[in-house]
């Protein structure tokens, strides 16, 4: 099949007949993969923004066990 | 008892990428489907790694019958994620911020796949990259659907690189 080398392809292998078929993604299947990226961006976003505050809370309460007199390995078995 | 592993087609991504691959008109006549697939994107916007995900039956995103619940393990820690409704992720592949050449792998299985209850899904993959950063994913998925399954697509919202492969296999029961 011709396909267009400027529109993102998809490959596909038809399992009745062992074919298999590279095609130009069709526009509902590009607006698809538009609104997945940017949902996706948004997820990672949020799940490194929840990564970063719980480095940040389990820094803090490092600090904070450091000063009421905690070593260093039993913060560390504290926080495992 | 699984005793018979049938590869049915396997789909390898040519020198200008692919952003899916899709298995169409999947013979309904195993008792359950697995796949195997080995995987790298083109794209640098989305750090190291990005995710590979699954629909059926050419449901497309967003997938309301989807829902996956993860649990990843770096070697120094372990996350858990859980999502519904966008879409199944079955694991997660390097990207080309990666050391050249590496590919992450990865399989998933679809027991009574052509069944009229709901789709369970395992996938266990491998995110490597012959550096610090690996991730081992675990993940449950369910797809919400009475329908058989004849149609997988997997992507990633990216371009898989050349060599990606992806092998469909169905597997029977004891006794058939």
């Amino acid at each position: 099949m011709a396909t267009d080398s400027s529109v993102p392809q998809i490959v596909e292998v038809d399992c009745s007949t062992g074919i298999t078929t590279t095609r130009d993604m069709t526009p509902d299947e590009i607006a698809a993969q538009v609104k997945m990226q940017a949902d996706q961006a948004a997820t990672m976003a949020a799940q490194q923004a929840a990564a970063d505050a719980k480095a940040a809370a389990q820094a803090s309460a490092a600090a904070k066990l450091t000063k009421l007199g905690l070593t260093a390995d039993e913060i560390a078995a504290l926080q495992s | 008892m699984s005793v018979f592993l049938q590869p049915l087609q396997t789909v390898t991504v040519g020198s200008g990428g692919a952003v899916a691959a899709i298995f169409s008109n999947i013979p309904q006549n195993y008792t359950d489907l697995y796949v195997e697939y080995s995987a790298r994107t083109t794209n640098t916007d989305t750090g190291s790694s990005i995710q590979v995900v699954a629909y059926q039956n050419n449901v497309g995103y967003p997938d309301s019958t989807a829902s996956f619940t993860e649990l990843n393990g770096t070697g120094t820690g372990s996350a858990s994620i859980n999502l519904t409704g966008q879409y199944l992720r079955v694991g997660y592949c390097d990207t080309a911020n990666n050391t050249s050449n590496t590919f992450s792998n990865g399989s998933f299985y679809i027991p009574n796949y052509a069944g009229s209850n709901y789709k369970s899904v395992v996938a266990d993959a491998v995110f490597e990259q012959n550096g610090t950063a690996a991730v081992q994913s675990l993940i449950a998925g369910l797809w919400r659907t009475t329908s058989g399954i004849n149609n997988l697509n997997i992507q990633t919202g990216r371009t898989f690189a050349q060599y990606s492969t992806f092998a469909l296999y169905g597997v029977l029961r004891q006794g058939i």
